[in-house]
Formats: structure tokens, C-alpha cells, sequence
């Protein structure tokens, strides 16, 4: 139903949080873009929150396990 | 199953409610009474006598021990059961479940789950309560919705545009960029929204003195499942803070909630306002009690209403979420992941990374994607 979203200008994401397994999704409201950080510093976009959280959390399955996963 | 996570330190009072006098609560679906010793030491019991249940909160305190109003069965501190009318052996069963408490931060903390899993050292901070460089307004407003309710509503700040306009919401709330985190490891939840250029909210220009436009930080760091803390950082334009030294150039509110689940549907809502700044005016005490208080109610009434539409809707019925929930479905995975590491036991054995990831977004309420 929904397409594929744009890639939109984004600002850098604003680290507050520092530990090592930091998922991190940047939105900026001028466009309807999610952008989602992995820890690993892969990202991926949508514009479902479902589907982004869906993407981020399956994501460390495919980091080496020395890449930070516990 | 409860929907609130086991195994978890909960708010049960602020330190200044629990004096001589006896404070029945209910946390969590488990009836307390409370009271603080001779030597200041707080307790929990549960409050229900073994004998026939009468509530040990509305019996009599004599020295450190509850003398139940009913029939007269005697409980140490420690829930122990030392007298019993005309008995001269007390069954050894005679003893109410004690509860671990600890006080930090203004706070008594219960820990709801195995006692001997207790560790004070899980129990997140909020230093500033009980903090000389700090003045604290609070309250507690009984709720009668479930606790997860008010974790969707403290999640996403842009309803303060729309349910608390002419308090604390102004367009540029639901007009900023906001960046969600989630420390896997550490359990946070952080939902950043840093206005560079706003206007000042009439609460705040009144109680600091800003003329003018402002620099608004809001900062919400939810440590799941209890403790809610907003960071407000309010600075004439343009004014960051500094890389080295206190960030004194600035207004600092700390917004604090305790949300603690009473039943499953309803919820002690703890709320606290600190300030670093006028700590004496007692003038802006008032106005920051008066008008947070306002807003807290603001929530309560929706809140309570949505209670009953939730009570009454057929099953599967299936919520939307967009980009503004992104920080809410963050603390509602959360919650699963904890209630999930909750109910497994022993601790060496609860879920590690793999196990987390498995843990769905998605509420049991929320859509199936459809695309």
C-alpha cells in the first residue's frame, strides 16, 4: 500500500544516549521519513514505525557477534 | 499473567507520605501497608491479616508491630506474627508476605517479584529530587486506566499541542524534529526534541523571566517500567551549553513521573516538577504546582476515558501508529522484553541479544502490515 519512501535532508541524528547497543531513528517532520540507525551504523528507511522497528531490531542477527550484540 | 513486568522496583510512595501512620496501597495488584520504625526503617507488609483477612492498614500500630483490628494477631516488622489472642503457640504459618523496599531520590521503591532478586543497584535515578540546588513541586493523582495508557501519552510530547494548548504545548512541539534512541543493554528509551528557535510557553517565560524566544530541549528518558524523566532545558536563543562547566546560562525543569500500575486497570500517577532556578520564590512554587497539576488532570480525564473505550472495544481492533508513536512502540517493546525476562527466572538465565530481537514491536493491538 504503501511506496518506498524518499530519501530526505536530514540533520545529523542527536546522540544522547552512549551506551553500545544503541538503536537510533531520526525523523524530520518536513518529510514522513524514518531514518533508522543500527549500532552497527547501517541505516534503512520507512515511513511505517512498525516496519522500521521490525527492520532494526531483526537487524543484529546479520552483525558479526563481535559487532557489539552481547 | 500481569501486563506489567515482575521481577521490577516500583514507586510506592514518596519517603514523606510513610511516617507513623499506617498507608495502605495497592501496587501492583498486591495490597500494601506501609510504616517507617522507631529507627526511621520503612516497611511493606502484605495488608491482609492470615487470619481473616482483615486489612493490617486500618488496624493499630503498637511500637513497631501492627496489631490487627479484627481480632488482635500481632505482626513484627518483619511480617512474623508474634501474638495471637489467647494462643500460647504460634502457628508457624502465621506470617504476612514482607516486601523489600529501599528509599532513594524521595522515592520508597517495592520490589514486586522474588525478594531475593532485589538489587537496589537496577533502581534508575532522579537525583534532583532530593537536591538542595533544587525546589520540588509534586502530587499523585489516582488514575483509573491502565498504566500503559500514560506510557503512550508521556511518550509522545506532540499531544501537548492539542490536549494542554495554552499551557505548555506551542506549535513548535508538534513542528520539530525528534530523534528516538533505544539503549538495548541499559533498557532506556530517549526521544529528543531540541527547538532551536520557539516560543516560550506562558509557564515558563513566567516562572523565568525570558523575554522573548527560546531555546527548548525536551529530553525523555524512560527507564521502563516505572520511571519517567523529562529534561527541559529553557535558554534565550541561540545559548547551547557549554562544552566544559555547568550549563548555568540556562533554566532547567525536571519533569518526573512515577507510574506505577495499581491494578490492571488503574495507576498511581506520580508527578514532580524541580527547577534550578528561584528556588526560594515560593510564589513560582505555587504557579508550577497549579498549572502542572492542571495538565496532569488534563491527561487523567482523557486517559480515564479511553480506559472504558478500550474495556468496551471488540477484540483485534486495530490501532495506527505513525512517526509520532515512534518513541511510544519503542517503550511498549520494552515493556514486552521485560515482562518476558520477568517471568523466566532465575537471574545468569534471562534473555540475552538473540532472544531480544524476537521480541515484536508490535502490541497486540497494533495493525498487520498490509503492503
Amino acid at each position: 500500500m504503501t511506496e518506498p519512501p524518499l530519501r530526505a535532508e536530514l540533520p545529523p541524528p542527536t546522540k544522547m544516549l552512549t551506551g553500545r547497543s544503541v538503536y537510533r531513528v531520526v525523523w524530520k517532520l518536513n518529510t514522513d521519513v524514518l531514518v533508522g540507525y543500527c549500532w552497527c551504523g547501517e541505516s534503512h528507511e520507512d515511513v511505517d514505525p512498525i516496519a522500521l522497528w521490525d527492520w532494526l531490531l531483526a537487524h543484529p542477527a546479520t552483525h558479526d557477534p563481535a559487532g557489539g550484540a552481547r | 499473567m500481569p501486563s506489567w513486568p515482575l521481577n521490577q522496583w516500583y514507586v510506592a510512595a514518596y519517603s514523606q507520605e510513610v511516617g507513623d501512620d499506617l498507608l495502605g496501597r495497592t501496587i501492583c495488584n498486591e495490597p500494601l501497608v506501609m510504616y517507617r520504625t522507631s529507627e526511621g526503617e520503612v516497611v511493606a507488609l502484605a495488608d491482609r491479616c492470615v487470619h481473616r483477612r482483615f486489612p493490617l492498614s486500618m488496624s493499630n500500630r503498637v511500637d513497631d508491630s501492627i496489631v490487627c483490628g479484627y481480632h488482635g494477631f500481632t505482626y513484627d516488622k518483619g511480617g512474623q506474627c508474634i501474638a495471637a489472642p489467647a494462643q500460647k503457640r504460634i502457628p508457624r504459618t502465621a506470617r504476612v508476605p514482607s516486601f523489600v523496599v529501599h528509599e532513594q531520590d524521595s522515592f520508597v521503591w517495592v520490589w514486586i517479584g522474588d525478594n531475593e532478586r532485589a538489587d537496589t543497584a537496577l533502581i534508575p535515578r532522579a537525583p534532583w529530587l532530593d537536591d538542595p540546588a533544587y525546589t520540588t513541586v509534586r502530587g499523585m493523582e489516582p488514575l483509573k486506566a491502565r498504566y500503559g495508557l500514560l506510557v503512550d501519552n508521556l511518550l509522545d510530547l506532540s499531544h501537548e499541542t492539542y490536549l494542554h494548548g495554552g499551557y505548555i504545548g506551542t506549535p513548535e512541539v508538534a513542528e520539530t524534529p525528534m530523534t528516538t534512541e533505544v539503549d538495548e543493554e541499559a533498557n532506556v528509551v530517549y526521544v529528543s526534541r531540541h527547538m532551536a528557535d520557539a516560543e516560550c510557553p506562558s509557564l515558563y517565560a513566567r516562572s523565568t523571566g525570558i523575554d522573548g524566544r527560546i531555546t527548548r530541549w525536551q529530553d525523555i528518558e524512560y527507564h521502563p517500567p516505572c520511571l519517567y524523566l523529562l529534561h527541559s532545558r529553557i535558554a534565550p536563543v541561540g545559548v547551547l551549553p557549554p562544552e566544559d562547566g555547568p550549563d548555568d546560562q540556562a533554566f532547567h525543569v525536571e519533569v518526573v513521573y512515577a507510574i506505577t500500575p495499581e491494578t490492571e486497570h488503574s495507576t498511581h500517577d506520580f508527578w514532580m516538577v524541580a527547577r534550578d532556578f528561584a528556588l526560594d520564590d515560593q510564589e513560582i512554587s505555587t504557579f508550577l504546582a497549579e498549572n502542572n497539576r492542571t495538565v496532569v488532570l488534563q491527561d487523567v480525564t482523557a486517559l480515564d476515558v479511553l480506559e472504558t473505550v478500550v474495556e468496551g472495544e471488540k477484540d483485534h481492533y486495530q490501532e495506527l501508529s505513525i512517526n509520532i508513536d515512534t518513541g511510544g512502540l519503542a517503550a511498549r517493546r520494552l515493556l514486552q522484553k521485560l515482562i518476558a525476562q520477568g517471568e523466566a527466572a532465575p537471574v545468569g538465565e534471562t534473555a540475552g541479544a538473540g532472544d531480544v530481537a524476537e521480541v515484536a514491536v508490535r502490541a497486540p493491538a497494533e495493525p498487520v502490515p498490509t503492503a
